[in-house]
């Protein structure tokens, strides 16, 4: 079977192609490091300094992360770490607040701030001292608090109101937390404002040793007045040194001790950046099996490259690569985060994609075909790089739960499982292209046809079974929490309605009103009921009890994705009703 | 390859195919499997669950623009919707029989079949048979009746004929306007519902006429400061309002000029929170240390030790700052000791850190109490008792309205003669004030519109208008929900309240405590929670515990979980529970637990080729 599908292309050309490829990758891979940025042996001491922020307690450098997101809505801002611009603001709060780093892009904003604005961003100076726009935030505050409903105006200025306002909090030192109460933990932690002030060591000085109060204050002015000489200075990186061993000492004198283990494992997860390692591999696999595909002609038979048998399984060691480190930054976040992270957009995606490579895996042992993880690693470098690329919109952020969700034993059986089916029908849907294309472009292959709609078949069975088991269980856990099995809220709603879409496709298929073709055509479609119960409830409705996942934006990305898939599909169809006429004598399929 | 038409299989089509099956048959009978055929047929089942999505799906919609009220209304609830259900039921059935007799490749398919049955009637039981409802109740009090959701009624009690009478109203999706009778059998007045809106802004205007207290409408203006608010006399809610830092009221007698016994400067006061009350005790320049003091309403008394300027802490005592002197204070402290109901604390009070516990090494004080040192300059309420007071008295020839009014800026008090539109400046922060309009007899007019289905305002709530006749009167009134109103029609006197329907609990609830605990260091609910007592004395049962989110208590069928809380300034603090008792759940249960092992026998049992599209 192999043979026939041989090109007569020369061995050692087929290699040295090969080869060169892998090496492209290799240096693809080296170049984009996640360590590219500039990072300063100062920046690195005080990244892993412990500090207390929203209700959680995490090294300096998630705080600093989730701050430079929050004012300039980047992950970065002058090519520099988060620590370090953070610090900066802390050590020089009038010269940073006076920087445009709050970006205004809603129209009727640009006019208010007009000349001041520099790059289509304000300096928070700017933004808090302007009366015109104050008066009006202040007014939407009040509206807010009173949970009127608010406008698209009020709910942009109280946002930029929000970046400026993050800002003033750690310039003027109020957030983050250094310094725990040893008699209540429950306690806010004590910012740095604290020790810059002299009340604020006396007060401190009621719960620590006086000795060791004064030490670490005047660590402190002396780190400050060092990061503003030279941020990178040797002088620095000793202030730094000495504040974190005198801050430590502090909380030592209490005998205050953090759990270091969980601190280590958050400045992992940070360094690591595990995700965008993943999709890296992931893509790598599918490009490599993409070019190997060149030298067969059969899409889902075993061997890529008959003859070098010996590098037939690059692609999946990439493969199980990506998944072993997806997998391992999903384990590092269940430790930072203490719970199934499973939460937020971000969460969401980053579990369902591990869960379509999951899927593949087990349909991969069982029919040892190799287009199924390759398919399954495209879904999930699509999904991953999603995930990466928009962290304003499904901010990325470990934050605490809100009251209905702190049942880790409902929300992770529940929410897991719905989850996991999300990640059986994305595989149907990678699948359901599959078929598609392959109808289309190879209409001669019956047997590829059949094993292909064999796979697909079982991944919308899997997705099935999930998600009626899931949302079952979403009405065991409603009842449990909310009193009552189904309320029709938005959320479960779609769920069931995305159920009833493959069922509907299943059913049409056992009427004999679909054929194998349209089937494939069906589930593709379906995954549309998927993504409104995932992405859509949130994000276009946003109504409903599920309100704690709750965001905005990003819908005419998605809307533009959506539609961009359904004309390629489209497409395909039109190409295989052509090529059906053309050829007009090739068994299998049934009209769609 | 398709073996039927592409077009659903009409009626008469199944006929003709069952005439050939079996043509001896008669006619009824024949029509009877038609339909039968028709009903298991898949090809309704793809119709059905299309058409679900599309109705489920535009509900959701409905919700997302009206309100969760307005698509249970219209979409769920409604007789159409449950006849689709009542299809699906059939179908599922039918389909399941018309495979008889089973064989072990149909097991799958049949389980999953009958478990969306059970999980259809299930439903049915909960929306005949649920009860749905809340229990508000605050803290030391205790409740016994169910507000129904979803049930609102019309009380109606006329005073001459001591009756009353109960009516039940429709709920509506959207604000409606019309004249809808209300009430079928002979009553001995007519009532018609004029207007419904399921959620009204209320707005109220204060108007002059024949009779009632006098009001004033004062404008306050400084650069932080910029309102008008109407003060009206004597009135429990408008006739003391607190603006900035000052009270505004409208009496009936005037300040009475109380020589200050001390006119030292003011050295603050010290303010006591305690759960249900707050206690200021101010702090005269001269006073004597160690000085006792009785915490009013509370089992406490207070001893205040020390007051310190400069604090410092020296070893580990709290000690004056001997290099720093005079005014101001760096660091203002006070030493006291809190005694009383078996409880002794010390506590330590810095007036610039008033976020700091207290007490020294020890968990937040057993009192409850949180304990702060205002400073003079702190812009508290009692930082200087300053007070606007407006007094109606007797017309003069200079003063032909009669109203005057007090400033009163600690222990000074000016007067002066109101006249309109005059600025008057107060003293404080530059606040002047301005009497914009003045009525000598003025009433409260509620003036209500209807806002979007999605509003969550506080200041938003079901109302309707309703038009009462009677002898040839005709009154027509705004009920607001759960406030009562009076009208005077003809001889008599009727009260109207417009409301939730109430059941017996059948057992009753005391609220012993509510607390709601924070993420550390934010103002996150992390979880709040309810100690409660339920009584049930047809019973004989007292049970004591706790609900929180995710931990219901149940009893006798009921569940009662804490859905939400309430907590406003100068109330007690108010749990919300929702209750219910749903006999449909088992039954929803076992059918989800039949349908999800249905799906995977058939993973395992139903050898499907997609490809071929038959079971081989």
């Amino acid at each position: 079977m192999k043979k026939s599908y041989q090109k007569p292309v020369a061995r050692n050309q087929r290699a040295v192609l090969f080869i060169s490829l892998f090496l492209v990758t290799g240096y693809w891979f080296l170049v984009s490091s996640p360590f590219s940025y500039a990072s300063s042996k100062t920046s690195d001491i005080l990244a892993a300094i412990p500090v207390q922020h929203e209700g959680r307690v995490k090294p300096f450098e998630s705080f600093a992360r989730e701050s430079v997101l929050a004012v300039t809505g980047k992950e970065t801002y002058d090519g520099r770490s988060a620590t370090e611009v953070v610090w900066r603001w802390i050590a020089e709060p009038s010269v940073s607040s006076g920087r445009p780093m709050i970006p205004v892009a809603y129209k009727p904003f640009q006019r208010e701030f007009s000349l001041s604005l520099i790059g289509g961003r304000a300096s928070p100076e700017i933004v808090l001292n302007l009366p015109a726009f104050m008066d009006k935030a202040q007014a939407a505050f009040d509206r807010q608090s009173k949970k009127e409903m608010l406008s698209m105006e009020e709910k942009k200025r109280l946002e930029i109101y929000h970046h400026a306002f993050v800002f003033r909090e750690i310039a003027s030192g109020s957030v983050p937390g250094f310094i725990p109460n040893p008699e209540d933990p429950r306690i806010a932690w004590m910012p740095s404002q604290g020790m810059a002030a002299e009340e604020g060591e006396k007060a401190l000085a009621q719960y620590f040793p006086v000795e060791k109060v004064t030490a670490a204050a005047r660590s402190y002015s002396g780190l400050i007045q060092e990061l503003r000489k030279n941020f990178d200075s040797e002088a620095s990186q000793r202030a730094a040194e000495s504040f974190r061993t005198h801050l430590s000492g502090l909380l030592d004198s209490r005998g205050i001790s953090l759990d270091q283990k969980v601190l280590t494992t958050e400045r992992m997860y940070n360094r690591l950046h595990p995700f965008a390692w993943a999709w890296k591999f992931y893509l790598a696999s599918v490009l490599l099996g993409l070019a190997m595909l060149l030298f067969t002609k059969d899409f889902a038979r075993a061997s890529f490259i008959p003859g070098i048998r010996r590098l037939d399984f690059t692609p999946l060691l990439f493969f199980f690569a990506g998944f072993a480190i997806h997998f391992y930054g999903f384990y590092l976040r269940c430790v930072v985060a203490g719970r199934p992270p499973v939460t937020n957009m971000y969460e969401s995606i980053i579990w369902v994609s591990w869960a379509v490579v999951l899927f593949s895996v087990i349909l991969f042992a069982v029919y040892r075909a190799r287009l199924i993880p390759m398919t399954s690693a495209a879904v999930a470098t699509l999904a991953l790089l999603i995930a990466e690329s928009f962290p304003v919109v499904l901010a990325p952020t470990i934050a605490p739960l809100v009251p209905v969700l702190r049942s880790n034993l409902w929300l992770s059986v529940h929410v897991l499982t719905i989850t996991l089916s999300y990640g059986a029908f994305a595989l149907a849907w990678g699948l359901g292209h599959g078929v598609v294309f392959s109808f289309a472009f190879q209409p001669e292959k019956e047997e590829t046809h059949r094993a292909l709609s064999q796979y697909l078949y079982r991944a919308l069975q899997i997705g099935v079974i999930l998600l009626a088991a899931g949302t079952v269980l979403g009405g065991v856990w409603a009842n449990y929490s909310w009193g009552r099995f189904w309320g029709w809220d938005p959320k479960e709603t779609w769920a069931l309605i995305a159920l009833l879409g493959y069922l509907a496709v299943l059913h049409g298929r056992f009427a004999g009103w679909l054929s194998v073709f349209g089937t494939a055509v069906g589930s593709v479609v379906a995954f549309l009921g998927v993504l409104m119960a995932w992405y859509g409830v949130n994000f276009v409705l946003a109504q409903g009890l599920h309100s704690y996942g709750f965001g905005g934006g990003g819908l005419p990305y998605v809307a533009a994705a959506v539609l961009a898939d359904l004309a390629v599909l489209g497409g395909a169809v039109v190409v295989y009703r052509s090529r059906k006429h053309e050829v007009g004598n090739f068994s299998s399929p049934k009209i769609i | 390859m398709i073996r039927q038409s592409e077009h659903f299989p009409t009626e008469s089509a199944c006929l003709l195919q069952n005439a050939e099956a079996a043509p001896r048959q008669r006619l009824p009978r024949r029509a009877a499997y038609a339909v039968f055929k028709f009903f298991a047929s898949v090809k309704l089942a793809v119709i059905v669950l299309l058409t679900l999505m599309v109705v489920l799906a535009a509900g959701t919609f409905v919700e997302s623009y009206h309100g969760t009220d307005a698509a249970r209304i219209l979409i769920y609830q409604s007789p159409w919707f449950a006849l689709v259900l009542v299809i699906l039921g059939m179908n599922l059935a039918a389909a399941a029989l018309d495979r008889l007799p089973w064989q072990k490749k149909h097991s799958g398919f049949v389980i999953t079949h009958l478990g969306i049955i059970l999980i259809l009637v299930g439903s049915l039981m909960t929306q005949r048979m649920m009860i749905d409802g809340q229990m508000v109740i605050a803290e030391g009090e205790t409740a016994s009746k169910i507000a129904l959701a979803g049930a609102p009624l019309l009380y109606l009690f006329s005073e001459d004929l001591n009756r009353d009478w109960l009516f039940e109203l429709k709920k509506e999706p959207f604000a409606w306007h019309g004249r809808r009778q209300i009430g079928k059998e002979p009553l001995p007045f007519s009532l018609h519902l004029i207007a419904d809106y399921p959620k009204a802004r209320m707005t109220e205007e204060i108007e002059a006429c024949a009779d009632g207290p006098a009001a004033i409408q004062v404008s306050l203006h400084n650069s932080f400061v910029n309102e008008k608010r109407w003060l009206i006399e004597n009135d429990p809610a408008l006739g003391e309002i607190q603006v900035g830092p000052a009270k505004l009221k409208f009496a009936g007698e005037l300040l009475k000029d109380t020589p200050a016994a001390a006119p030292a400067p003011d050295t603050g006061y010290l303010e006591f929170q305690f759960e249900k009350s707050r206690i200021n005790i101010p702090l005269a320049a001269n006073l004597k240390l160690p000085a006792k003091f009785t915490l009013n309403g509370t089992p406490y008394q207070a001893t205040l030790e020390r007051l310190l300027k400069h604090a410092v802490v020296q070893g580990a005592q709290l000690m004056e700052d001997k290099a720093s002197a005079g005014d101001p204070p760096k660091n203002p402290a006070a030493e006291l000791t809190l005694e009383g109901d078996g409880l002794r604390e010390r506590h330590t009070v810095f007036a610039k850190f008033p976020d700091f516990p207290t007490l020294h090494g020890m968990k937040p004080s057993a009192a409850g109490v949180r304990i702060f040192y205002r400073l003079p300059d702190s812009s508290g309420p009692m930082a200087k008792s300053h007070e606007l007071r407006f007094v109606r008295q007797a017309p003069s020839e200079e003063n032909p309205s009669g109203l005057v009014y007090q400033i009163k800026t600690g222990e000074q008090i000016k007067n002066g003669n109101v006249r309109l539109s005059e600025e008057v400046s107060t003293g404080w922060m530059n606040l002047t004030f301005r009497a914009d309009r003045f009525y000598p007899h003025a009433k409260i007019k509620k003036n209500f519109t209807p806002e979007p289905g999605l509003s969550t305002s506080e200041n938003v709530f079901p109302a309707i208008k309703v038009e009462l006749e009677k002898d040839g009167e005709r009154r027509e009134v705004w009920l607001r929900e759960a406030a009562r109103e009076k009208i005077k029609l003809g001889a008599g006197e009727f009260h109207l309240v417009y409301g939730q329907k109430q059941i017996p609990a059948g057992f009753r609830l005391e609220l012993k405590d509510f607390r709601i605990e924070n993420y550390p260091g934010t103002n996150n609910p992390a979880s709040f929670e309810s100690d409660v007592k339920l009584k049930d004395d047809a019973h004989g049962v007292v049970k004591e515990t706790t609900i929180s989110m995710n931990k219901p208590l149940a009893y006798r069928g009921f569940h009662i979980y804490q859905s939400g809380y309430s907590l406003q300034e100068g109330q007690p603090e108010t749990s919300i529970f929702s209750v219910g008792r749903d006999p449909g759940v088992p039954v929803k249960y076992l059918g989800a637990i039949i349908v999800v092992g249905g799906i995977i026998t058939m993973f395992y049992t139903r050898r499907f080729s997609l490809h071929s599209g038959k079971l081989p």
